[in-house]
């Protein structure tokens, strides 16, 4: 008989906390229906249908009912929002007190609501390739609150999200994009003739300078950080790379050559 | 790095971005912008953590409250590691999570756990928040399964940020390597071994106090079939009206001299349930009852090409080295090379994940730009292998040409996984070597070794000798095979031989009965109810073939094991043909 059963623990597995490439989590599924449903409201009814109120509504409920996905979700339904109730107006780039505030409580929600997540939710991926693993995420989706961090870690947190020494942090996650966006959209440059120029609205222009900027500033960024991090690699690591850089050259000619000595290999065998 | 979470914030954030300045609304802007913001100062402080605070921390471990990075364990008994993270320099980790590396031949039952009284299912590892240059402890107790080796290697590190963002592993190396020596049983012999109240005075000088074929008289006891007819005392016989047997002190301790199997297919499976690691237990536990009464023990170790005899010996010191190398032979044998399969493929993706996260990253370990293959499912698996082309390219320093062999070549990439495997720790487990049935038994090879080494014992044998084989034969089409002329001869020179078979599941082949069969006929039990069948069928063939050369067949799994030899160490110690009432 063949004993192919694996008797290994499969905890190591379970625990593998980083992302698998062919796995998703329980939340990207529920994240990726409400996404195409709000996409679905926003195109299909005009600002005024009572429909939205009470699709908007079910999103609440769904939200209450799945915890696990609603950082996402919130985040959605307050853009939803914003976009059905406010207003065009191009004085809406103004660094304003209230869109400020608006902004600090969106991130407050938002950091909130990831930590609670991290902290209670489990770093198993789901593979839902079939309908069991699908049932498991479903069922995953209503599960305890993870009291293990509280119970065995180093620092007791009592499931509270934010600690009673990071506070400080916290408002510092928050106040310190909200006025840095605020700065780039008030130098955010619009000279009058670029519109006419590019044949571009003058919205879209905007767009793509701030798009520039955010691009120019993650380069600068991870180039920065890649400068110091470079030294410190160890020499295998820095063996893998150049090894790897170099087989990105001439990996074609490599495995036809490698490919063809397999091929005579497996002839002569024959 | 980046989680599911933060990649669909990003998404949402520039959706909200531009459609918020493509229509004008200056408060969706704002809001998607200030998230985006958000992230990147997270992902910045993540990096800026996991890159360069990481590589400060430190791993120190005690096993039984030492921290020698070598030493002796023994299977079945507990241990107690403890593992200490220290951080050298000042480092914040809001959410850290340490998971000491778990050998293969090491088990960790949360039920065993010492003073703990929460329910900890994975009590190897702990979840933390680490500020400045506090350290973080933990400790767990676990047991060594099998005999051989034990490697500690590390600790796996799991880094988080407290929104679930971003995640980052790395293994903070810790190496400890362990002898595991074979834990052997108490075995109550069958006979006393002190000394009877002797029936006739005077009482003499003992040098052993056991019956054997010595000239001072032990004790008087009735005759049973089977005994030497010199051995009646026809006097007391006479007097009593009923036969009487003089028993008499052994001089002559029997030399025990084992055979033990270690050929490749004895290494096959679960440790702790290799068919190996019941001989070893079997052998360790005969050697010390052995031992106790003072009989010399010798034991020869074969494999499928060669033997090695090590000379009879009795102390403590000599139990040890039997132990020792009985350990070192549990472990020493290279497998046969295996075919390349996806779950050979997987496991050593797996593993190479665990030990050598750094050596996975992307931006370390690059995928040179294909279309090719075109389904998403077929390129991820490439991605895969090449990435651990060049990890085991690094790790066993080949040509800088063989990650693009490896990658094509799947007898190449196979015996790189193999010993990859073999290398971490994960020796004789499916996948690293080919399952069962594939013909595991060099038979001729076995065979050939086994009767020219227990000829040349038998040879050198000057008294009644014990010979002990444990060996498994209950694969073998018509046992004992090419075993039966060596058999013969020590049987013609009045040695006694016994044989123990070790079982591949740890359970004792008994008499078929239906009723225990499950109805259920799922496709696996009917397959585990007939190789149980077929298991119990040559058993039986075994026992039958075996006691017509007058060798009493046993099973590593029965705990009676160990006493048949005892008794057959009796029986060569009196001189008797047979033991009353068995057989």
């Amino acid at each position: 008989m063949q004993d192919t059963t694996d008797h290994r623990p499969d905890h190591n597995i379970l625990l593998n906390g980083q992302k698998q490439p062919d796995s998703i989590t329980a939340a990207t599924v529920y994240i990726i229906f409400a996404g195409f449903s709000a996409l679905l409201v926003s195109m299909c009814f005009s600002p005024n249908d009572s429909i939205i109120t009470i699709l908007i509504a079910v999103f609440l409920m769904m939200t209450l009912g799945f915890r696990f996905w609603w950082v996402a979700l919130l985040l959605l339904m307050v853009q939803v929002g914003l976009f059905l109730a406010e207003p065009g107006s191009v004085s809406g780039y103004s660094n304003s007190p209230g869109s400020s505030l608006v902004s600090i409580g969106v991130l407050v929600l938002l950091i909130s609501c990831s930590r609670y997540l991290t902290l209670t939710s489990s770093p198993a991926p789901f593979r839902l390739s079939n309908r069991l693993s699908a049932r498991v995420a479903y069922l995953h989706a209503t599960r305890e609150p993870r009291i293990k961090f509280a119970k065995f870690g180093v620092v007791s947190r009592d499931d509270s999200t934010v600690g009673s020494g990071e506070l400080f942090t916290m408002l510092a996650r928050t106040v310190i994009p909200v006025v840095a966006i605020s700065g780039i959209l008030q130098l955010v440059p619009l000279d009058p003739d670029t519109p006419t120029i590019a044949r571009l609205i003058p919205p879209a222009v905007r767009t793509i300078t701030l798009g520039i900027i955010f691009l120019a500033i993650y380069v600068l960024a991870n180039s920065f950080l890649n400068i110091f991090i470079w030294r410190r690699h160890a020499p295998s690591e820095a063996r893998v790379f150049i090894r790897s850089e170099l087989s990105k050259w001439i990996h074609r000619e490599v495995s036809q050559v490698s490919r063809r000595r397999i091929r005579l290999r497996n002839s002569s065998r024959h | 790095m980046i989680t599911n979470r933060a990649q669909w914030l990003v998404l949402l954030g520039v959706a909200g971005s531009v459609a918020g300045t493509l229509t004008n609304k200056g408060l969706l802007a704002h809001s998607s912008l200030a998230v985006l913001a958000w992230i990147f100062l997270e992902w910045l402080l993540f990096r800026w953590r996991v890159e360069l605070q990481l590589r400060h921390l430190r791993c120190v471990r005690a096993v039984n409250g030492l921290a020698n990075e070598s030493g002796t364990l023994w299977t079945d008994r507990r241990v107690s590691v403890s593992v200490e993270i220290i951080s050298e320099r000042r480092v914040r980790f809001p959410f850290i999570r340490f998971r000491d590396w778990q050998p293969e031949n090491l088990k960790i039952d949360p039920a065993d756990q010492l003073g703990l009284t929460e329910d900890n299912d994975w009590p190897n590892e702990i979840d933390a928040s680490i500020s400045g240059e506090a350290s973080v402890e933990f400790t767990y107790t676990a047991r060594a399964i099998g005999a051989g080796q034990l490697e500690f290697r590390g600790v796996s590190v799991c880094v988080f940020d407290l929104q679930g963002l971003f995640i980052a592993r790395r293994f903070i190396k810790a190496r400890q390597k362990f002898r595991v020596l074979p834990t052997s049983d108490a075995v109550d012999a069958a006979a006393p071994t002190v000394k009877r109240v002797n029936t006739l005075p005077p009482p003499g000088i003992h040098r052993l106090q056991r019956a054997g074929m010595g000239s001072e008289l032990l004790e008087l006891r009735e005759y049973v079939p089977g005994d030497p007819p010199k051995a009646i005392a026809w006097k007391v016989s006479a007097r009593r009206d009923q036969l009487m047997t003089r028993e008499y002190e052994s001089e002559v301790p029997v030399r025990t001299t084992m055979f033990v199997d270690c050929s490749f297919g004895t290494k096959h499976g679960e440790f702790g349930k290799r068919p190996l690691d019941q001989i070893v237990r079997l052998a360790g536990s005969i050697a010390r009852s052995a031992m106790s009464v003072r009989d010399p023990v010798g034991l020869v170790t074969c494999n499928d090409a060669n033997a090695q005899h090590m000379a009879s010996g009795t102390g403590d010191r000599h139990f040890f080295q039997i132990l020792d190398r009985l350990s070192k032979k549990s472990i020493s044998t290279s497998p046969p090379p295996v075919r390349f399969t996806q779950e050979l493929m997987d496991e050593a993706w797996r593993v190479c994940e665990e030990l050598h996260p750094e050596l996975l990253v992307p931006k370390i370990n690059q995928i040179p730009f294909t279309w090719f293959p075109v389904r998403r499912s077929k390129r991820l698996e490439r991605f895969r292998r090449t990435r651990l082309a060049a990890v085991l390219t690094e790790l066993y320093s080949l040509p800088a040409d063989q990650p693009q062999h490896l990658i094509f070549d799947n007898v190449r990439m196979a015996e790189a996984c193999q010993r990859f495997l073999i290398d971490a720790g994960y020796d004789w487990t499916w996948p690293v070597v080919d399952c069962r049935g594939n013909e595991l038994h060099d038979w001729h090879g076995k065979f050939e070794v086994l009767s020219e080494a227990l000829t040349r014992v038998v040879a050198r044998s000057h008294d009644h000798e014990l010979f002990v084989l444990l060996v498994d034969l209950l694969d073998h089409p018509d046992p004992p095979g090419r075993l039966t002329n060596a058999i013969r001869l020590a049987r013609a020179r009045h040695h006694r031989v016994v044989a123990i078979c070790p079982c591949p599941d740890d359970c004792r082949p008994g008499s078929l009965n239906t009723s225990d069969f499950d109805r259920k006929r799922d496709l696996t039990r009917l397959l585990s109810q007939a190789e149980r069948t077929r298991r119990i069928s040559s058993a039986e063939k075994l026992q039958r073939s075996l006691r017509r050369l007058g060798v009493p067949v046993a099973f590593a799994s029965d705990g009676r094991a160990a006493q048949l030899v005892l008794a057959e160490a009796e029986l060569a110690r009196n001189g008797r043909t047979s033991r009353v009432g068995s057989r």
